[in-house]
């Protein structure tokens, strides 16, 4: 790979280009368990720079894998097949925020959480906070559509990007949308690159759209001693007319964990609780609180908590954040999967995901966004113990068949990638992937961007 | 510390989520994955399953960690990176030996008991300076306190004034206590830094018996690490509870204060305090060094944007300073902008490490921001009083 550090290296200097084993190897994972060294690790400063990299990679016919904090769920930026891993992570300026006309310009290496803190200073909400906030970049969350727990009412990364810069796979710079709310010149390519998990051009700069933050919010939690009840209760809301900002839901499972781990004073025995966040003008937020107050109860809610003060409100959103590590604690080993389904099918969801652990004799603990069907089943393994890597395997693929069969996805949120690249034809079909794959190929004909993810076409020739 | 045998247990937990990313200050600086606790605990567990060769530069990059602990505050699954590098460190030594600069450092405490290699009769040089009778009383038959300097503030002149004021104050408030001199030798925590553990067992009982031998009630320390090693390490390595009691000096002067034994004067200004690694988030000493500075009359304290349980290491840990001093400098120097952001122009800290370099820092960019040991500001105190 000398052939191509040496080239790297006048791009970027030879500071910014990773050539040690030891480097390497740090490179070739993202938070999956999917792991591929690179050959060579390239740190861009600057749009052309990525430009003449991806150049550079289609005249040796390299491939190129864009990189943003590696804590993809789906293997995206795994470099299956070697090659140049490109950590966009130094372009990380927040360019603009503008106060007026509600955008900001972001470089992609931005850190999530460091944007929304900034704009939350300017008084303005960028709604979409995936649980990796702290740690994942803008350009990652462009890539894989990334969503996160206000999802319901406020949508995913794909409804705030208005616009963006990009180095096409053959290396040519072009932007895509505008700074305006509306915009229909051309082909809608903004859509087109986001959540294309870097395999049609690597982001370098990113137009995201803001809100004004809402004035007031408040938090509650319904206890259910049914799963069937919970899911209901989920729908009725809906059913009202009331959009809530959170609706999420941590099943039995998950709640004894969190009391394990760190006591939030969930009832051990519940099926299920509900945590539910409105947001709004007060006097609405009031009036949709007591709303699913009575909802919850009229569905069989066993008890309900509003909070009365921050501190409350803290505690209620306490057990959630702590869900995640709770059940990370149970095993050495955790699957996260993100099979969604219309939200009437939850129950049936929840149902399926608990047989299928029976059946395959494996823990399973389900948290997740309720509200938008998204369930995150959370299998608790350990990485060394390989029949039951091979059991998990089987139950994935399980769960997936069972969720599309509910009219469902195979992914919310987390994205295809490599680990559920060989599901993606059960749900959009034959003819769906080669549409994608055309697009592929009439956007990357030598297949550098991230080949082998998607099941765009695995390898180069 | 850990057992290297337990290490597999350790690392397998790390899930790889990276939300140790915004934790990590040497990542922070270094900004490649290899320097984040997630790669330098997945190359510990790479080469530990056989991965990847353990070559002298896979070791060494597992020393490019303060051992601060503050990657443990993001994990979600509890992943003590600190402790597992430790144990890596002392494991890598047996197969492929230590770097250079470790393998030096700890030559020079076995063959000097300090850090420096310097001489035995050196450690006592900063109580030169001392009136006759601050050291006469600290030769007291049985003494309420005996009082362990440590090697770096034995031995670098520039934190020299923190024993100093330390052991002055124990005579302005009539304290009876004594000082091991020349027979005082390196707690060990260096080489526990190093991976260099093969001597550490007698190291502790050597220390443990030596203070033993004075029956004090109370075993002092001014150094953070010091105060951990005595007071978490040894029991463990000599396998019982020690028989007298171990504080930090910032424990000590707080309760000096609350009986009344310290007549504290005005300091009219303005500080903010560093919690130290090893003080604060490693021994959970959040409350008397804040306890101590608020009973000092016109002492204002202005905290850290990232305090207590989240401070920010101040790049003096985990002998970084020996193996990546450049990182080291930058981790220092961001320490100086964040103390320039609270307004003060004095931090305070209870470590002489930290005011090392920290100082260094201050220097090296002319910020002009001064590093007190809150010993060093009780004395300003005490001495204001007259
Ligand atoms: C604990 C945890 C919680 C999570 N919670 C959520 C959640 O609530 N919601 C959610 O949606 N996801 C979640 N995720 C998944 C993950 O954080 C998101 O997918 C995130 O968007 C990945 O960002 P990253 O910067 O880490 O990207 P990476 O993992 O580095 O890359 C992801 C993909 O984006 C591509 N890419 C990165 N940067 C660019 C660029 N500039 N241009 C083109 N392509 C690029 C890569 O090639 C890859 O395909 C979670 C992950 C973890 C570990
Ligand atoms: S102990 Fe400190 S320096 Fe070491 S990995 Fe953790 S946060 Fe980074
Ligand atoms: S936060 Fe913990 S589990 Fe996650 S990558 Fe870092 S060390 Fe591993």
């Amino acid at each position: 790979m000398r052939q191509v550090a040496g080239p790297l290296e006048e791009i970027v200097g030879a500071e910014n280009v990773l050539t040690e084993a030891e480097d390497l190897f740090c490179y070739a994972y993202d938070s999956t368990h999917v792991e591929f060294m690179p050959d060579v690790v390239v740190r861009p400063g600057s749009a052309d720079e990525v430009a003449r990299i991806v150049r550079l990679a289609n005249e040796l016919e390299v491939p190129v894998v864009p990189r943003g904090s590696g804590t993809g769920l789906s293997g995206g930026s795994v470099p299956i097949e070697g090659g140049i891993v490109m950590d966009l992570t130094r372009l990380n300026r927040i360019l603009e925020v503008n106060v007026s006309d509600l955008y900001a310009v972001v470089e992609p290496g931005t850190i999530t959480l460091d944007f929304a803190n900034k704009v939350e200073a300017e008084g303005l909400l960028y709604p979409p906070d995936p649980g990796s906030n702290s740690a994942s970049t803008l350009g990652g969350n462009v890539a894989e559509n990334a969503g996160g727990l206000r999802g319901l009412k406020y949508g995913v990364t794909k409804d705030y990007v208005m616009g963006l810069e990009v180095v096409s796979p053959t290396g040519e710079l072009f932007n895509t949308g505008s700074k305006t709310v509306k915009c229909v010149t051309g082909f809608d390519l903004t859509r087109l690159i986001v959540g294309s998990e870097g395999t049609l051009g690597v982001v370098t700069k990113i137009i995201l759209k803001l809100v004004p933050k809402p004035e007031f919010a408040q938090a509650m939690q319904a206890i259910f001693d049914e799963v069937g009840k919970a899911a209901s209760a989920v729908s009725a809301i809906i059913r009202a007319g009331i959009v809530p900002a959170t609706l999420e839901i941590l099943d039995n499972v998950t709640i004894n964990a969190i009391e394990d781990y760190k006591p939030a004073g969930l009832p051990r025995d519940a099926a299920a609780v509900l945590l539910i966040e409105a947001d709004g003008a007060k006097e609405a937020v009031q009036r949709q609180v007591a709303q699913i107050d009575e909802i919850c109860r009229r569905e069989g809610a066993r008890k309900i908590d509003v909070a009365r003060d921050e501190a409350e409100k803290a505690k209620v959103w306490a057990g959630r954040r702590a869900a995640l590590a709770a059940l990370a604690r149970v095993k050495p080993t955790t699957i996260l999967e993100d099979a969604t389904v219309p939200r009437s099918k939850i129950p049936e969801m929840v149902a399926a995901i608990n047989s299928i652990a029976k059946e395959y004799n494996l823990t399973v603990g389900t948290f997740g966004h309720a509200g938008d069907g998204n369930l995150h089943p959370t299998f608790l393994v350990d990485e060394r113990d390989k029949d039951e890597m091979a059991r998990v395997e089987k139950a994935t693929y399980e769960l997936f068949r069972i969720g599309l069969s509910l009219g469902g996805t195979l992914s919310g949120e987390h994205g295809i990638g490599i680990t559920k690249a060989k599901f993606l034809h059960w749900e959009l079909g034959k003819n769906g992937v080669e549409v994608m794959k055309r697009i592929k190929r009439a956007l990357d004909p030598k297949n550098i961007l991230n080949p082998g993810k998607m099941e765009l076409g695995g390898g180069r020739k | 510390m850990i057992d290297p045998l337990e290490l597999e247990e350790l690392v397998v937990k790390c899930m790889k989520c990276g939300l140790c990313k915004p934790a990590c200050p040497v990542f922070k600086e270094v900004g490649v994955e290899s320097a984040l606790a997630r790669g330098k605990v997945r190359l510990i567990k790479g080469a530990l399953r056989k991965e990847i060769p353990l070559t002298r530069a896979l070791a060494d990059r597992i020393y490019m960690c303060l051992g601060c602990r503050q990657c443990f505050t993001a994990c979600p699954s509890g992943v003590r990176t600190d402790e597992i590098v430790l144990a890596a460190r002392s494991e890598f030594a047996d197969r492929i030996g230590l770097p250079q600069t470790m393998a030096a450092l700890r030559d020079n405490v076995y063959r000097s008991g300090n850090i420096r290699g310097e001489e035995k009769a050196h450690r006592t040089l900063w109580t030169d300076t001392l009136p006759r009778e601050t050291l006469e009383r600290a030769k007291h038959a049985a003494p309420e306190v005996v009082y362990f300097a440590g090697c770096v503030a034995s031995l670098y002149p520039m934190v020299y004034g923190i024993p100093q004021a330390f052991v002055t104050l124990l005579n302005k408030a009539g304290v009876s206590f004594q000082m091991m001199g020349e027979e005082e030798e390196c707690c060990g925590f260096p080489l526990i830094a190093a991976g260099a553990v093969e001597r550490i067992k007698d190291i502790a009982s050597h220390n443990v018996m030596s203070i033993e031998s004075r029956a004090p009630k109370t075993l002092v320390t001014t150094c953070p690490s010091c105060y951990h090693t005595w007071k978490e390490e040894y029991p463990r390595l000599i396998g019982r509870e020690l028989n007298f009691e171990v504080l930090h000096s910032t424990q000590y002067l707080e309760r000096l204060i609350s009986e009344g034994r310290l007549k504290l004067g005005h300091v009219d200004m303005t500080v903010t305090y560093h919690d130290p690694c090893d003080l604060g988030r490693k021994s959970g000493i959040f409350d008397p060094p804040r306890n101590v500075l608020k009973a000092l009359p016109g002492l204002k304290l202005v905290e850290l944007p990232s305090s207590g349980v989240s401070s920010v290491c101040c790049g003096g840990g985990g002998n970084l300073e020996m193996t990546f001093p450049a990182v080291q400098s930058k981790i220092a120097q961001r320490k100086i902008r964040d103390v320039l952001s609270t307004g003060a122009k004095t931090v305070v800290s209870a470590c002489q490490q930290c005011k090392r370099t920290i100082s260094t820092a201050s220097r090296s960019m002319k910020a002009g921001v001064k590093v007190l040991d809150i010993t060093e500001l009780v004395l300003r105190s005490v001495e204001a009083e007259g």
